[in-house]
């Protein structure tokens, strides 16, 4: 496989997608009107706890222009689970973050839905919905929902623990796991040093600049159509359809392009609404979040407690780790501490360990997945307490790391031996780059952290169609999120042999693309790749039969060289036929040529990087400034090394942003107070470094091409990076996150 | 004969034992064989993806088993969407 | 409250809409004109992705009444192509791979169409402040920087 010569794969051509883009012509969520279209608003709760007595809807109902209202009563609570892979979905919760039935869990959960002529009048009239609530104390931190006389958010829940423990009574804990290896005894008493330490992080938000939004049309014969922005559109119409008992073959959804996801666009918060709000008026109906709504009401991630206590012998090799985990899930079950347990010693080879994990729920907003949900804050409690150990050992900082590095034929944490794996090669990069051997400057923190994230498989298809002029179509479900077209282009140039710009790759709606799962976990390039290839290879297969019947020899006597098809015993008349040549007899050979594949792969290979971060302080206001950045990281094979460093430069860029400024900051009865890009600080163009990449490509055995997911692995050393970085120029060991100017002023004040 | 492993938060179900090996054509007929030896594995089995040959599926009832295959229970990556 | 008749230039040509008193630019761009290239990321003028030029002036359009663009000039991304010719920033944005989910690249472009009017040779330190209005969250801003040095740089050997 490494020695493979590309041609396609590994270039970097522009994006099919690209000039829509640039000139304004690509359709967002929020782009599409239809003739006589309503506009929905939701009515949301300004309560972080509370429960609803009664709703009142008649002043709201007697606004000029409203057409309905809906509230939680209009639709039942399902039952039904979605399974989806990477786990299966409850819908009744989902459900019942669509619409408060009972409780109002927080700050912004929804209560009712509003559908008038205008923004405007549906704006007024959900002012006028009068909602009587019995205020509860919220619960606003795992450790007061874990305190024995902390409110209970949902009265039947029960812990799912694994291995398996007897219920014991009200809880807010959703769920527990363990991860054991060895004996952590022992190996605690091998060690010279142990170092133990617990780390937060704040609720965050994965930022995506567009807001949701959907348009639903049903038509005459009941149909109905959803246009929306999401990463999944088999999954909002799966999930649509079984939350409101509705044939999911009576539903196309097509994606509209998509301003950014991070994971927060998995979960369904409009479309529902937007179908009932549909059929209760038989006109169109749009949804469209405002920013303060998408603050308060959809994705953020987990603000999570870890802690950890490493133990390592004198030169530096970990003999044993216990940590704990607690994720806050917000206001349902489904934080990604599991996740976390997996990866925080993923990258090590630790003989004894033993991690507990727990999920547990709190009055803030459902979490949603973030970018290898879990992993990040798990890296920074790992490679923070790594970072002290060996600088209280004296030991190099990458040294400790390889010495301690996993290889292939190593166990993972979580169970199975690793198979080629690129983790050294990784480390190796980090020591042998400029960024690593240039003398840090006086007055600079250099941090040093690694990461560890999955790839996952699953189910996709793909469909490819040649053209008679010699030009390919290749036609999937996966919404482009930041250039996976592209690269699905690529990759069918590459096994037919025509050069990129002939190949238009199309990301289709629900009923034209064959079932794929989710644009998320790191999967579209390996998993949906792959159905690409297989999709490319059969439509070779069939070239190949095609250039049979115009010899008229057997099958066996064609075979495909790059390009073309050539017989296996040349003469004058028998000469290899180009892939455009046998496409302009297309007719005369019996038909076009449609080449299909569906695959669902394993979750196999997965990603390391590591990065390097160097960081000012100024210790008379607290504030930081990163001025130098690099990131490394295994590709596997990068198949547009622009869009794989692109990844690695956002990836990093949302990470520095969360280890520095990005949090939820809270008043005590559980309103956000900062819902907004002035006061929720993302990284401007100011704040940043140019940010140098180094693609380090171990192939992944499980794809073709030896692709590994790139997307997410990127924001998992981030935070473990800034905190070194910091804990070095200010000589003070940072546990907590945001590193925001006030933190570090205090710290540097007090001196400890 | 498959070699299957149990992780330390298995072992409480198989009486201690770490790994044994079994005899099946397939991962459906291997849980059934394990659910019946070992009565307590069926909740955890239930809640875990499986891996063969470090290849992780969460989907994997139907996938062949050979003499040679290593198995490896899993926890399922709820990715923060459930 | 009866609506307002604005006639103003956009993108160079003369146009007419009907808005109400406290309607948006931005509004009546994408919603009276059907130009839905400016796109709203957030309506309080934190992200950018709403840039338009007014007057030779960058602005959020999302923080511009309609009813300002009375007898006004007002250019939007879709103006920035000359018919089938991309502007240079564009075209270092396909280049340089300087968009992944693309949401908040009008706004990026005619920002930086903005700044290389008036500063045909920026510093990267005077880039990065210029943008600094302009929110991306998939890029790291780093193939942005380099694709608006690259088209200055074009510009100005295309001057010479």
């Amino acid at each position: 496989m490494s020695e493979r010569i590309f041609t396609a794969v590994g270039t970097r051509p522009v994006r099919h997608d690209g000039v829509d883009k640039v000139t304004g012509r690509a359709n967002y969520g929020a782009d599409l009107s239809l003739p006589g279209m309503l506009h929905g608003v939701v009515v949301r709760s300004p309560h972080a706890h509370a429960r609803i007595r009664s709703i009142d809807t008649q002043a709201a109902a007697a606004v000029p222009g409203v057409k309905g209202i809906l509230t939680g009563k209009d639709f039942a609570l399902t039952n039904a689970k979605l399974g989806l892979g990477e786990g299966a979905m409850d819908l009744k919760d989902m459900s019942d973050n669509l619409l408060a039935r009972e409780k109002a869990l927080y700050h912004g959960h929804a209560v009712a839905a509003v559908v008038a002529t205008s923004v405007t009048a549906a704006q007024e009239a959900a002012r006028l919905v009068q909602v009587d609530y019995d205020v509860l104390e919220p619960v606003l931190s795992v450790d007061r929902a874990m305190e024995a006389d902390a409110p209970i958010l949902h009265e039947s829940m029960v812990t799912q623990a694994h291995p398996a423990v007897e219920p014991a009574g009200s809880t807010n804990v959703a769920g527990r796991m363990e991860l054991k290896r060895g004996d952590i005894e022992a190996g605690f008493k091998e060690a010279d040093i142990i170092v133990e330490r617990v780390f937060r992080t704040p609720t965050s938000h994965q930022g995506y600049i567009e807001p949701h939004a959907c348009v639903v049309r049903v038509n005459e014969d009941g149909r109905i159509n959803i246009w929306t922005t999401t990463q999944g559109p088999f999954l909002v119409r799966d999930a649509t359809a079984a939350i409101l008992g509705l044939d999911a073959a009576n539903l196309k959804v097509t994606p509209s392009e998509i301003g950014g996801g991070f994971g927060g666009k998995i979960p369904v918060y409009l479309e529902p609404l937007a179908v009932l709000l549909a059929r209760m008026t038989q006109r169109p109906v749009k949804m469209v979040m405002t920013r303060d709504e998408v603050f308060r009401a959809s994705g953020p991630t987990s603000a999570t407690k870890v802690r950890l206590k490493m133990g390592a012998r004198k030169d530096g090799t970990i003999v044993a780790a216990s940590a704990s985990l607690y994720y806050e899930a917000g206001a349902y079950r489904g934080s990604p501490s599991g996740a976390g347990a997996m990866c925080m010693l993923a990258p090590y080879s630790v003989p004894n360990f033993f991690i507990e994990a727990y999920d547990v729920v709190v009055n803030k907003p459902k979490v949603a997945a973030y970018r290898a949900p879990g992993s990040p804050m798990a890296a920074l409690a790992t490679e923070s307490v790594i970072d002290e150990i060996a600088q209280t050992l004296g030991l190099d900082q990458i040294e400790m790391r390889l010495q301690n590095a996993v290889k292939e034929g190593d166990r993972a944490p979580y169970g199975p031996p690793y198979g080629p794996i690129g983790f050294r090669q990784v480390l190796e990069a980090v020591r042998n780059s400029a960024h690593w051997k240039s003398p840090v400057a006086p007055g600079i923190g250099r941090g040093l952290a690694c990461g560890f994230w999955f790839n996952a498989g699953m189910s996709s298809s793909a469909t490819v169609t040649l053209g008679s002029d010699g030009s390919a179509a290749v036609v999937t479900g996966n919404p482009d999120i930041g250039g996976t077209r592209v690269a699905q282009a690529q990759m069918v140039a590459e096994e037919l042999g025509i050069p990129v710009e002939r190949v238009r790759p199309i990301v289709a709606d629900t009923d034209t693309a064959g079932f794929t799962e989710i644009t998320a976990g790191s999967r579209t390039c390996y998993a949906t790749g792959m159905a690409v290839i297989d999709a490319s290879r059969d439509v070779r297969e069939q070239l190949r039969g095609r250039a049979a019947k115009i010899w008229g020899v057997p099958l066996d006597e064609t075979r495909w060289e790059h390009g073309s098809v050539a017989p296996v015993n040349p003469s004058a008349e028998r000469t290899a036929l180009t892939v455009s040549e046998l496409a302009s007899k297309l007719a005369k050979t019996g038909g076009p040529i449609i080449g299909h594949a569906a695959v669902n792969p394993p979750m196999a290979g997965p990603a390391f990087a590591a990065h390097i971060c160097d960081l000012e302080v100024d210790r008379e206001t607290g504030r930081s400034r990163v001025v130098r950045y690099t990131a490394i990281q295994d590709a596997g094979k990068a198949v547009h090394p622009s869009y794989v460093e692109g990844q690695m430069q956002g990836g990093a860029s949302q990470g520095i942003g969360w280890a520095l400024n990005e949090e939820y900051i809270y008043s005590a009865n559980g309103v956000m107070e900062n819902a907004g890009f002035l006061d929720y600080r993302m990284p401007v163009a100011s704040d940043l470094p140019m940010i140098d990449t180094i693609i380090v490509e171990v192939p992944h055995p499980a794809h073709p091409y030896g692709v590994r997911g790139v997307g997410e692995v990127p924001i998992v050393p981030p935070l473990g990076a800034v905190a070194n970085a910091m804990s070095h120029a200010t000589g003070l060991r940072f546990t907590e996150l945001p590193l925001s100017p006030p933190r570090v002023l205090e710290r540097i004040t007090q001196g400890s | 004969m498959a070699i299957v492993h149990f992780s330390s938060t298995l072992t409480r179900h198989t009486g201690g034992l770490h790994q044994i090996t079994m005899d099946a054509p397939r991962v459906h007929e291997l849980l059934e064989a394990l659910v019946a030896r070992f009565p307590g594995l069926a909740y955890e089995l239930e809640h875990l993806a499986v891996a063969i040959d470090g290849e992780v599926r969460p989907d994997a009832a139907y996938e062949a088993l050979t003499s040679q295959s290593e198995i490896y229970f899993v926890p399922k990556i709820a990715g923060g969407f459930n | 409250m009866s609506k307002l008749h604005i006639e103003t230039l956009v993108n160079g040509e003369p146009v007419e809409f009907l808005c109400a008193p406290d309607e948006t630019l931005l509004s009546a761009l994408r919603n009276g004109l059907g130009l839905t290239g400016t796109k709203e990321g957030c309506g309080t003028g934190d992200c950018g992705a709403c840039s338009v030029i007014m007057n030779d002036r960058l602005v959020a359009s999302c923080l511009v009444l309609a009813a300002e663009a009375q007898g006004a000039s007002v250019t939007t991304v879709e103006g920035i192509a000359q018919g089938e010719a991309l502007h240079p920033l564009q075209q270092a944005f396909l280049d340089e791979a300087a968009l992944q989910c693309g949401i908040c690249t009008p706004g990026f472009i005619v920002a930086s169409k903005a700044l290389l009017d008036m500063h045909p040779d920026p510093s990267e330190q005077q880039v990065r402040y210029w943008l600094a209005g302009n929110l991306c969250r998939c890029t790291g801003y780093d193939k942005i920087v380099r694709a608006v040095l690259g088209a200055a740089a074009k510009m100005r050997s295309a001057q010479a």
